[in-house]
């Protein structure tokens, strides 16, 4: 992106700020004070020099000389070394005469060509070329244009066969070579440069990016264990790099993979598979981990708030594992996949790189209408109807008291006489124009607002590098009146090289939450409720509490017991906070240029404290001192068992972890053919979680801190608001108090990886782990996982002449990993609960799940073959894989007779079978001048079968297969979605009719316990093809960039309208549209297949009906889509010319979460990736996001 | 603090340092590293206090043996109105249709699940454990309490599990299908049907060495005495009709316990009438908790037995509230002996005044008439309002005595669970007993001895044990 002129042949490091001995942070602070200085005084360049110093070093003259003129200056680091002390002052001298003066006592000379400033030594000889070439050893470090070091640049000596590779801080050491020669750097994505030695050992190097390739091209692959050159590399990953990670905007950071990444697919409707990473390996069963295993840099995530909690600013990249050899390492866990999270970090002899950001992201409102219901008007109607039928006697005679409408009052009031006919209709006609959704919508509702700040830099000399990030997220929910939400995140990190072989490095992350926000979804009330009085004040609704009851219990000596929606948001006294802390510490030392050891140890340590205030005001604390008060007593203890005052929750959890790896690196390169990595090491883990303990306090005041601390949890109390007077019930004490839960993980591993040529690879690696399942003996607690992979880079081959295709690399791999369960137990035990026995007053215990001593971990086999290739002169590369994968010994539940005691049975069973394939493609289909217009294009296919599953499919109900989710049989797709043969309404009443035995049927019980079999069986409820397609269109600094997302090959159940009387008993129902299509005569089977809805008689008792009508084929479309997600619109300015501190300013605009469906198979009422329940209360409608942001590099 | 801290670092470094120096030495050296348990609250039972502290768990699993709900739905008691029952049909369609033993009414198995997972499975786990723990010297008699008390418990839900999913017991009935009878608490354990005769065999092999080992009292009503055995077996051998063995175990009982609650002291009736620990006739506690049976709920009370009361039997008053049953002409049950607890269940344990109304009915049978009304107003005159000079019942014959008695028996024992079985053994003795419901103007029978007196067993049970379904 930068076109500046690239310096070829840079000879000095980039080390003006640092004098040697500045090695601490703190110092740090001088150092910004000095950038300061510079920058204020900052002036365009002239040819004549202004200095005023005394005694400072010759660097920083030289750095002053170049900012007031813009000339270059070249020299040796090591030349520089023997510089004295320079005092000078001049007043607009010419360069010329200034670096006379300057350098009048040192020992140098100077030699000034075009704007570059050549030092050299005075007393240096000159290189007599007739003399016979001395060896001599080249050290050296290859950057990019922004200065960042390049991993797997080739260094070889121009004519001979000595070369070597760069490593990851792009350092690299060739030795022996010829003082004359010539230094060729090549690289895959660089330009090939060539550099004369000229008798210097200290290169520093900086290569242009090839224009042809692609950006995003990974150039190293971390594993969490390693970082691996992605032409090293034999496994298969997927990566977001840091400009497709900052691409999207926002809070969350693995969301970003989503409909980004190929392989990865994610499940929007909340089941409990929410990312899927190549298919289906388990089945979830008994809390078996259904998730891809996180990683953040080095470490495993073991508690998922310390993901949360990073600050996605902080994050350079984020990487997929997918295939046994990048799999293998992560052992017994990582059977579901591994996401590498990679922060940022400084790097050494970097300059220093200061950002702000800033960015606010508008969440519209909550689309009331999404789902059309019918009119109030008509749902009064009918509710008069059912009136009319006596529907509601049971209700209304009730001693219970349920809920009714606010209509159903007036028509019981109006039927006892209270009130007249024409009372009762005036009253019923003035709740007819109404709509609880305008009141939602003004009252209730508001727009969503994140902010996010951020300022970060890092930086990086020869021996320290540093990174340090500040980061402020303000959110406001989408709730009028409740309070926002903060996080204030931390994170620094440096690394020090005391001695020459040595590196310590150790960084802190910390995050700190402050959560206030509340949260209430209040939509599917009755239609014609107000959220406001006449006066505008907050209003009450129906709630719990049959109203007529509670507006006259008491005779007015109980507190008020109406709940007012708007109240309550406005009354939230909230204050969760969560302190996460991440403390890293390593050491490396190199013994010798091949071989290094390296420990390193992590704690994270994560606080939660919760503090949520219900004040005399809320309607919970209300409720709970009416229901005890006795109104028969005079002592105030015995009048209120539950004291007049507000109630204090309280509670606190503790998350701890610590891990530590030890591992030796052996790593040696025999230049021309040989390379060996070998690595072999241990790692430990300790994590403790969900201790917690809980407190609730009565009769408590916030602002004076007084409570109430006689209670009485032991004895009942008469409640009010119960069928029989004086009802006893007991005051909850809310004391808790649970022991973490250990998980303890011991490992052993080690890899070797073998390259010939640089273009046959060969990977090896295997792996024990040993884990703390309870009752299992040791001897069991440990399973061998391995994998070997090769890779060959055929374009090298002497043999390949195909210039249409100038790079293919094969890549094969074949090997294990797993999934660890250690709740489990292999042997009897009990289970303690944190209660007594409510008789006796005695602790109690439970059986623990019913023991099998032969459990073993789930066992997943990987065979992957991948091609990399490049076409169309470099202009299009991507990739092909291609995989099967077998998961073994998949944690099942057997169902068991009750006799036996136990419901379930677990034990290692379920065999699961995945193919798949994934394409990749990058293309630059235009570079011309100002315009580049590039393409990212994948589709990705993955299909789970399981192939073996307890009892076969012998037991399973149709009625298994008709929701959303896991429903396993064998020979079937884990998520298959199933429903019921329709065979459309009953001609003389409506009734929705199906099959049974072959025949119409209306015998809904037995056809929902019928086999699946005999149902209609679609396919998967989960895509099987997933894409993307990216374009990127930059023309100067101005860049568009849109992804429109695919998914494919899948099925959804539209929800429908739950069209029964049981409805009506609870008040909370959406009446769709649908009401209006329902059979009503015959003949309307024709027209429809809604059915009838009358009372007595069809609708009103058969049960199973709804459920038969809601879950029928009828219902089952097909969701293929494809979707336009996001666009991102921005704007770039680079500093060229004009001397600020500024580099770069980036502005930007970014619509996200569009799911704006641009082609669907089926017609779609509704989002078929967020929706997929039977009945309408399960409709979503996607939130749409617009972000606006602004980035500042200095 | 520190203790911890090295409790853990020292094994994980040992560990630690051996996995660096390779896989060979690694399974020994970090077996005390990772034998630390995932879940603190879980523990393998070593000693006798964790074995009792599994059958402590009294609420929901050990005194829920009580069939009793089930019992009483089939039975005569009470009656749902209509729309209480459509409501019933949509949300739990195979109780519904049992309760009016509809020919295609599917298995409702929470009740056999919840002895089969409650009481039987844990006694089971007891009994399978005993042997495993050592006992120090002392705790013999503390071993034998728990032993006892599993015997008891899993011969108690047998017992009631009989009368629900077995023909009433006879010699013609001895050899059909009885329950599976868990001895061990193996889950994987193999299973088929005993016959009815095994069945019974089993109950009063348990509740005789159960009796052998309880103690005389317990702290808590919810563990089972020598008396609460001797009261069991009274209980069982009624229900087989073996009034001889069932008189004796009556009086074996009733020589331990005999106090009787005048119900005089309960007014003014208080919320509720009857408190369960204090009530004097307590003599084990269980109760049926189970979603069919809701105080609060659905049941009204059958008009004729409510009749049946005399106005100066103050059961009618203390047993039965009006205004608030679903239907506005019923009344509702209110006199559990359960009191305060659990309102939304009854009480199915065991009390005196079942001892007496057996030991009564016992001595009828005999042909003791006078013993037979000895017992029955020695019961009565606790029953009967003082504000009136009781007048006692007087029999003609033993006939007539047996008659008294079990028009007592009825009134007396409702919503125990127990007016269910009464009806099987005494149709079997040609009382013709006909059970009638009627739900939106239908009316349902059950014939005497009819096959849907017993009712299915989970489909579960078929389909996996494999085990012989009741024929329809």
């Amino acid at each position: 992106m930068q076109s500046k002129a690239l310096c070829c042949a840079p000879v000095r490091e980039n080390r003006r700020f640092f004098p040697r001995q500045m090695l601490i942070m703190a110092k740090l602070t001088a150092f910004f004070l000095l950038v300061a200085t510079f920058s204020v005084s900052a002036r365009s360049f002239s040819q004549s020099v202004t200095l005023h110093v005394r005694d400072v070093s010759l660097e920083k003259v030289f750095f002053e000389i170049e900012k007031q003129t813009g000339y270059n200056f070249v020299y040796n680091n090591r030349v520089l070394a023997s510089a004295k002390p320079v005092t000078i002052a001049v007043n607009e001298a010419a360069v010329d005469e200034v670096l006379k003066l300057v350098l009048k006592d040192q020992p140098f000379n100077y030699q000034v060509k075009d704007k570059t400033i050549v030092i050299s030594p005075r007393n240096a000889a000159v290189p007599n070329v007739d003399a016979p070439p001395l060896n001599i050893d080249a050290h050296g470090r290859v950057t990019n244009e922004k200065g960042d070091p390049v991993a797997g640049v080739t260094v070889t000596l121009k004519g001979s066969k000595k070369m070597t590779a760069t490593d990851e801080n792009g350092e690299f050491t060739l030795k022996g070579i010829n003082e004359n020669g010539v230094l060729v750097f090549t690289s895959v994505n660089m330009e090939t440069l060539e550099v004369k030695v000229n008798g210097r050992n200290d290169f520093v190097v900086a290569l242009k990016t090839k224009t042809t390739a692609l950006e995003d091209v990974a150039v190293t692959v971390n594993t969490g264990y390693q970082k691996v050159s992605k032409e090293r590399f034999v496994g298969s990953f997927a990566q977001l790099d840091s400009t497709d990670f900052h691409r999207r905007v926002g809070m969350g950071i693995i969301e970003r993979l989503d409909g980004t990444v190929p392989g990865v697919v994610f499940d929007k409707k909340g089941f409990n598979f929410p990312i899927q990473i190549r298919g289906i390996n388990t089945l979830g069963i008994q809390n078996t981990n259904t998730s891809p295993l996180f990683i953040i840099d080095n470490f495993v995530v073991q508690d998922s708030r310390d993901l949360l909690n990073l600050n996605p600013n902080d994050v350079e990249s984020v990487t997929v594992l997918k295939d046994a050899a990048a799999l293998s390492i992560w052992g017994a866990r990582g059977g579901n996949g591994v996401i590498v999270v990679t922060t940022k970090r400084g790097k050494y002899n970097q300059r220093f790189h200061l950002s702000v950001s800033s960015n606010v992201t508008v969440e519209e409102k909550p689309d009331l209408y999404y789902v059309p219901l019918i009119s109030t008007s008509d749902y009064i109607d009918y509710e008069q109807y059912l009136f009319g039928k006596g529907i509601f006697r049971g209700f209304l005679s009730n001693l219970n008291r349920p809920l009714v409408s606010p209509v159903v009052e007036i028509l019981s009031r109006q039927s006892a006489g209270l009130i007249s006919s024409a009372e009762a209709t005036a009253k019923i006609n003035a709740l007819r124009n109404k709509d609880i959704r305008k009141d939602l919508d003004r009252y209730f509702y508001r727009q969503g607002i994140r902010q996010q700040h951020y300022v970060g830099f890092d930086g990086g000399n020869n021996i320290l590098s540093y990174q340090f990030s500040l980061g402020y997220n303000h959110s406001l929910n989408n709730i009028q009146g409740t309070k926002p939400d903060d996080v204030y995140t931390l994170a620094t990190n440096a690394s020090f090289r005391p001695i020459k072989n040595l590196e310590i490095s150790a960084g802190i992350n910390y995050s700190l939450g402050i959560q206030k926000s509340y949260t209430l979804n209040l939509q599917g009330l009755y239609p014609y409720l107000s959220l406001v009085d006449s006066l505008g004040n907050p209003a009450a609704i129906p709630y719990t509490y049959r109203q007529g009851y509670i507006d006259t219990v008491g005779g007015g000596q109980l507190l008020d017991w109406h709940y007012r929606p708007l109240d309550e948001a406005r009354l939230a006294d909230i204050n969760n906070t969560t302190q996460s802390v991440r403390l890293n510490f390593g050491v490396n030392y190199k013994f010798t240029n091949w071989l290094r050891a390296d420990i390193r140890y992590q704690l994270s340590n994560i606080i939660f404290t919760s503090r949520n205030y219900k004040s005399l005001s809320t309607f919970e604390t209300r409720d709970l001192i009416n229901a005890f008060t006795n109104l028969s007593q005079t002592a105030p203890y015995l009048r209120y068992p539950v004291p007049v005052g507000g109630i204090m929750d309280a509670s606190s959890s503790l998350a701890k972890s610590q891990n530590i790896r030890g591992s030796l690196q052996f790593d040696r390169t025999w230049p021309g053919y040989h390379q060996l990595t070998v690595m072999a090491g241990g790692e430990l883990s300790d994590t403790k979680g969900g201790f917690s303990e809980g407190q609730r306090i009565y009769g408590y005041d916030d602002s004076k801190g007084t409570l109430r601390n006689t209670m009485d949890f032991n004895n009942p109390y008469p409640k009010f608001y119960a069928v029989y007077p004086g009802r006893t019930g007991y005051i909850l004490s809310n004391t808790s108090y649970k022991l973490g839960d250990v998980f303890r993980i011991v490992s052993a591993f080690a890899n070797a990886s073998y390259a010939y040529k640089n273009r046959y690879n060969l990977y090896a690696s295997a792996r024990r782990d040993g884990t703390n399942v309870f009752g299992v003996e040791t001897n069991n607690k440990w399973k061998p996982i391995w994998s070997i992979g090769a890779a060959w880079e055929i374009s090298k081959e002497a043999f390949y002449h195909l210039d249409w295709l100038p790079y293919a690399k094969l890549r094969l791999s074949h090997g294990y990993t797993g999934n660890v369960n250690n709740t489990l137990p292999g042997q009897f035990v009990l289970s303690n609960l944190p209660y007594v026995d409510q008789l006796s007053n005695l602790p109690y215990s439970i059986p623990g799940l019913a023991p099998n001593a032969n459990l073993r971990w789930e066992s997943d086999r990987i065979e992957n073959i991948g091609l990399d290739f490049q076409l169309l002169k470099r202009r299009l590369s991507g990739s092909f894989e291609v995989f099967v994968k077998h998961s073994d010994d998949v944690i099942s539940r057997a169902p068991m007779p009750p006799s036996s005691g136990v419901n379930v049975f677990t034990l290692n069973y379920a065999n699961l079978k995945t193919n798949g394939y994934e394409i990749t493609l990058n293309s630059i289909n235009l570079n011309k001048g100002l315009i580049q217009w590039t393409t990212n294009f994948s589709l990705s296919h993955a299909k789970t079968i399981l192939t073996k599953f307890y009892g076969g499919n012998a037991y399973n109900k149709a009625s298994q297969f008709i929701s959303y989710g896991l429903n396993p049989t064998e020979g079937q797709m884990p998520f298959v979605i199933a429903g019921y043969r329709w065979a459309g309404l009953d001609s003389l009443n409506g009734d929705p009719m199906g099959y049974l035995n072959g025949q119409v049927s209306k015998n809904y019980t037995n056809i929902a316990n019928d086999t699946s079999k005999n149902q209609t069986v679609f396919g998967s409820a989960l895509p099987l093809y997933t894409g993307f397609i990216r374009n990127t269109i930059t023309w100067k600094g101005f860049s568009l960039s849109f992804n429109i997302t695919g998914r494919f090959g899948y099925y959804y159940r539209e929800p429908s309208l739950a069209i029964d009387f049981v409805a009506f008993g609870s008040p909370r129902t959406l009446y769709t549209t649908d009401f209006y299509s329902r059979w009503q005569k015959p003949g309307d089977e024709a027209r429809t297949n809604v059915p009838s809805l009358s009372y007595p008689g069809p609708g009103s008792s058969r049960s199973g009906r709804t459920s038969f009508y809601q879950f029928a084929e009828i219902h089952i479309k097909r969701a293929d889509n494809i979707k336009l997600q996001d666009i991102r619109f921005s704007y770039q300015w680079n500093n060229k010319r004009v001397k600020l501190p500024v580099h770069s300013i980036q502005v930007y605009v970014y619509p996200n979460n569009l799911n704006l469906i641009l082609w669907s198979k089926e017609k779609l009422k509704y989002d078929p990736d967020f929706t997929g329940g039977g009945d309408a209360t399960s409709i979503v409608k996607p939130v749409k996001t617009w972000t606006m942001g602004v980035t500042i590099n200095f | 603090m520190n203790i911890t801290t090295n409790k853990i670092i020292k094994p994980a470094l040992k560990c630690f340092i051996i996995v660096l120096l390779g896989n060979a030495l690694l399974l020994a050296g970090c077996k005390k590293f990772l034998d630390q348990k995932p879940q603190q609250s879980l523990f393998v039972p070593t000693n006798l206090d964790d074995l009792q502290q599994l059958l402590n768990n009294a609420r929901y699993a050990i005194n829920t043996a009580g069939v009793g709900s089930l019992a009483e739905m089939i039975a005569d008691n009470y009656y749902v109105i209509s729309s209480d029952w459509q409501t019933w049909l949509q949300a739990y369609p195979a109780m519904a249709l049992n309760y009016n033993w509809d020919q295609t009414a599917l298995p409702y198995s929470e009740t056999w699940t919840a002895a089969y997972q409650g009481p039987i499975y844990y006694s089971n786990i007891v009994l399978d454990q005993l042997p495993k723990i050592t006992i120090k010297a002392g705790e013999e008699s503390k071993r034998d309490v728990i032993k006892g008390s599993s015997l008891f418990y899993r011969a108690f839900s047998y017992l009631g599990l009989a009368q629900i999913y077995c023909k009433p017991y006879s010699s013609a009935n001895a050899g059909s299908p009885g329950l599976i009878l868990k001895n061990t608490a193996s889950v994987t354990e193999k299973v088929t049907r005993a016959t009815v005769q095994q069945t019974y065999d089993r109950i009063i092999i348990d509740l005789k060495d159960a009796a052998a080992l309880l103690p005389n009292t317990v702290i808590y009503p919810t563990r089972p005495t020598k008396t609460a055995a001797y009261a069991a077996l009274a209980r069982t051998y009624l229900f087989m009709r073996d009034y001889a063995n069932a008189a004796q175990y009556a009086n074996l009982a009733l020589q331990q316990k005999n106090d009787l609650l005048d119900y005089n002291s309960l007014f003014p009736i208080g919320n509720p009438p009857i408190n369960t620990i204090s009530n004097p006739e307590l003599v084990f506690l269980d109760w049926a908790y189970d979603v069919i049976f809701s105080l609060e709920g659905y049941h009204n009370i059958d008009s004729t037995l409510y009749q049946s009361y005399n106005g100066n039997d103050l059961r009618k008053t203390v047993f039965y509230a009006f205004g608030v049953a679903p239907d506005s002409t019923a009344y509702s049950f209110m006199g559990s002996y359960n009191g305060s607890y659990f309102r939304s269940s009854i009480f199915t344990g065991l009390a005196t005044d079942e001892l007496y109304l057996t030991r009564a009915e016992c001595s009828a049978r005999a042909g003791n008439k006078d013993s037979a009304m000895a017992d029955l107003n020695k019961l009565m005159q606790k029953r009967w309002t003082n504000t009136v000079p009781y007048i006692p019942f007087i029999a003609t014959d033993p006939n007539d005595a047996l008659t008294k008695v079990l028009i007592e028996r009825r009134k007396e024992l409702v919503f125990r669970g127990l007016r269910w079985p009464d009806i099987r053994r005494l149709n079997l003795e040609g009382a013709n007993i006909t059970l009638t419901k009627v739900i939106n103007g239908t009316t349902y029978t059950l014939l005497p001895n009819n096959l849907r007196s017993v009712l299915l067993l989970p489909l579960q049970e078929i389909t996996i044990a494999g085990v012989e379904q009741n024929p329809r």
